[in-house]
């Protein structure tokens, strides 16, 4: 039923711009929000690290990009360089991250921090706020 | 001559106070302290000082209300938040609110001294440019909501016809505002007022 893969391209038209990657190397973290963003409408292009980020985010007129800060084959740091060259937001997630830790991310150029576990409602308002900035 | 650095303290617990206000005037640095938010905003005489030190959690106007408070005011001085080890929401936010830096309880002297320190130097620096800025900003306070209206819509680059439809007023109308903006913005031309604008509330993208 969770679409882990990218793959499922059926909305891609201008008007219809809910696309979002989520780098999750939990298998289980990323299936429940993949339900979660799929749910309200969103476009979820699911990777476990960020070895596939450069491919997807050239491709497609992503929202944001939502990454967890410990990744298995690069630094958060790398995802935000990557990412900053299409002037992509990006919002981590984290749950062993230390409060200097998070803060340096935000310094770096992060859009937010979640500290998991976070309330949903925080993610969504948060991806609708980037969502109406691009809009705009 | 060396000016001893004043630093104010804001926390709501006592102990804490007294003991930063030991660790900085051991370093030589003077401080000041208040015991929340709300008695420091009423003090209608603040002393002068190069630097904040903030609790983020406190009865009352907890610290980053009073952050956002100075920041709508656009204090030029540093601020660094006390924090506890859970508020990384909290911190993320102060850091994104513009906080210079924070402190996370139980501190280190020498991490306290060389943050404060840090602040300062990082202040001195900047004053000048802080100070103007804040400047800028009370003089924009100082425009009737029309005329900011019609300040955002002129730095968009609308002619005053634009203006007067956006705003369904007159284009008479829009050129009294835009003749008392100029004047109270203190801006000798069109593009000088239009950078103060863009300085001040910089457009997203």
């Amino acid at each position: 039923m969770a679409a882990t893969i990218p793959g499922d391209r059926k909305i891609n038209s201008k008007n219809n711009k809910r696309i979002v990657v989520l780098i999750e190397p939990d298998i289980p973290v990323r299936d429940a929000l993949n339900v979660l963003l799929e749910g309200e409408g969103w476009q979820v292009f699911c990777l476990g690290g960020c070895d596939e980020l450069d491919a997807v985010i050239r491709d497609q007129s992503v929202v944001a990009v939502i990454s967890e800060s410990s990744l298995p084959d690069c630094t958060p740091q790398e995802v935000l360089e990557r990412c900053s060259k299409y002037k992509l937001p990006v919002v981590f997630t984290g749950h062993d991250l230390s409060l200097q830790g998070a803060v340096d991310l935000i310094r770096q150029g992060a859009t937010d921090f979640l500290d998991k576990p976070f309330p949903q409602s925080r993610l969504l308002d948060l991806l609708d706020g980037l969502q109406d900035g691009q809009d705009d | 001559m060396t000016k001893d650095h004043f630093v104010c303290i804001v926390d709501d617990d006592e102990a804490i106070r007294e003991s930063l206000r030991l660790l900085l005037y051991a370093s030589g640095l003077q401080s000041c302290a208040y015991e929340s938010a709300d008695v420091f905003l009423a003090d209608e005489k603040p002393p002068v000082f190069d630097c904040m030190l903030l609790d983020i959690r406190m009865p009352g106007t907890d610290g980053l209300e009073l952050f956002k408070i100075l920041a709508r005011r656009r204090v030029p001085y540093p601020v660094i938040f006390i924090t506890g080890h859970g508020d990384i929401p909290l911190a993320v936010s102060a850091i994104k609110l513009g906080a210079y830096d924070f402190l996370t309880k139980p501190f280190q002297e020498g991490e306290l001294i060389g943050k404060v320190r840090a602040a300062i130097s990082h202040y001195r620096s900047t004053r000048q440019h802080l100070l103007e800025l804040q400047d800028m900003q009370a003089r924009l306070d100082s425009c009737t909501p029309r005329e900011r209206d019609v300040l955002r819509l002129l730095a968009k680059g609308l002619p005053n016809k634009g203006i007067a439809e956006t705003l369904g007023i007159s284009p008479r109308t829009v050129e009294i505002h835009r003749a008392h903006v100029m004047d109270k913005m203190s801006a000798d031309s069109l593009p000088a007022l239009v950078r103060m604008i863009t300085t001040l509330e910089p457009p997203d993208n």
